[in-house]
């Protein structure tokens, strides 16, 4: 899988966006949009508000790219941008309360090519709540440091890290060999 | 772990989704239309304000001037309409209007030291034949009443 930390963006093509050219937009939207759509799809658990969170990143992202002064560093930035709104995500109200009144810990995306460890890391993921997750993603799949993950959350750098500890511990009790106590947790959640 | 959760798959978004993102677009680029509304408020509140300053300046100038012309009228006795009420005759007069009259007449040999002498004379004169009939009325007491209201 492609994280959306390895994409490449060519400047030519940021030079582009900076002249708000329609083509180039569409161009970018067709390179990185299943990056960041996986991105907040992972961490919020929900298509609606994966969907929002990715409109809203190229609609900040065509705004402000005039503003980018490194075209090089145009993926880390809008990696950067869709880790914020999936984090102001997080701590709206409505996304709380459609957490809170959720009846399955996540919506159900068909993935084609998927063996049953995916969907069991899927499902194991899926049932962490989602302050855990947005530090699991972009630790382990992004790339992000800890203090890069405290920066963004406006946390402790400790926090970040005990988060992950606790995390990988109840990960690997939920070995491939042992799908029931996957399910079990998806059906259940874990706790923090 | 990062390991497994790196090889979860890549989901798609919904087709309709760059449909959406270039509306959001599409709004953005029509920043005067969305800057009309405040101009248009804006330039309605002005007009409205200006027109209230206008309608209400009007409106106090006039006040003033007709303040001015009733004053006069007491005072000095000089407008054109207090000199045409003087030589109204006595018995059409009401008992207010003869007092007024008196004051007025008071007034203006007192005050106004342009008089020529023929005009003076001729206030003195009409002030001779107002002065009894001003007192014939005050010992009305519903004419007394008049008086007091008047002053």
């Amino acid at each position: 899988m492609a994280r959306l930390r390895d994409l490449i963006v060519a400047p030519t093509l940021v030079a582009a966006l900076q002249r708000n050219d329609p083509a180039a937009q569409e161009q970018l939207y067709r390179m990185t949009s299943k990056a960041v759509y996986t991105l907040a799809y992972r961490i919020l658990g929900s298509v609606e508000a994966a969907e929002d969170a990715t409109q809203e990143t190229f609609i900040d992202a065509f705004r402000k790219v005039k503003t980018l002064q490194k075209p090089e560093s145009f993926v880390p930035w809008l990696l950067r941008i869709a880790a914020n709104h999936c984090n102001q995500m997080l701590r709206s109200p409505w996304y709380k309360r459609r957490v809170e009144t959720q009846t399955s810990t996540s919506d159900q995306v068909e993935c084609s090519g998927v063996t049953e460890d995916t969907i069991v890391a899927e499902k194991v993921l899926a049932a962490f709540p989602p302050e855990v997750r947005i530090v699991l993603w972009l630790y382990c799949v992004e790339g992000y440091t800890h203090q890069e993950i405290a920066r963004l959350l406006s946390k402790s750098t400790s926090y970040s890290k005990s988060v992950i500890h606790r995390a990988r511990e109840q990960f690997d009790k939920l070995t491939p060999s042992n799908p029931m106590d996957a399910a079990f947790v998806a059906q259940n959640g874990v706790s923090k | 772990m990062e390991d497994r959760l790196a090889e979860l798959p890549q989901i798609e978004p919904s087709p309709e989704l760059w449909g959406r993102i270039q509306g959001q677009l599409r709004k953005d680029e029509l920043p005067a239309r969305r800057s009309l509304t405040p101009w248009l408020i804006a330039a309605s509140v002005l007009a409205f304000g200006f027109s209230a300053l206008f309608y209400l300046n009007v409106d106090v100038n006039q006040a003033t001037e007709s303040n001015f012309a009733e004053s006069s009228e007491v005072v000095d006795g000089i407008s054109p309409q207090l000199i045409e009420s003087m030589t109204e005759p006595l018995p059409t007069l009401t008992e207010a209007a003869l007092i007024h009259r008196l004051v007025s007449l008071e007034s203006q040999l007192l005050y106004d030291t342009e008089l020529s002498q023929e005009h003076r004379a001729t206030l003195e004169r009409r002030l001779e034949q107002t002065r009894p009939a001003v007192e014939f009325v005050l010992t009305n007491a519903n004419a007394q009443s008049q008086a007091r209201a008047w002053y």
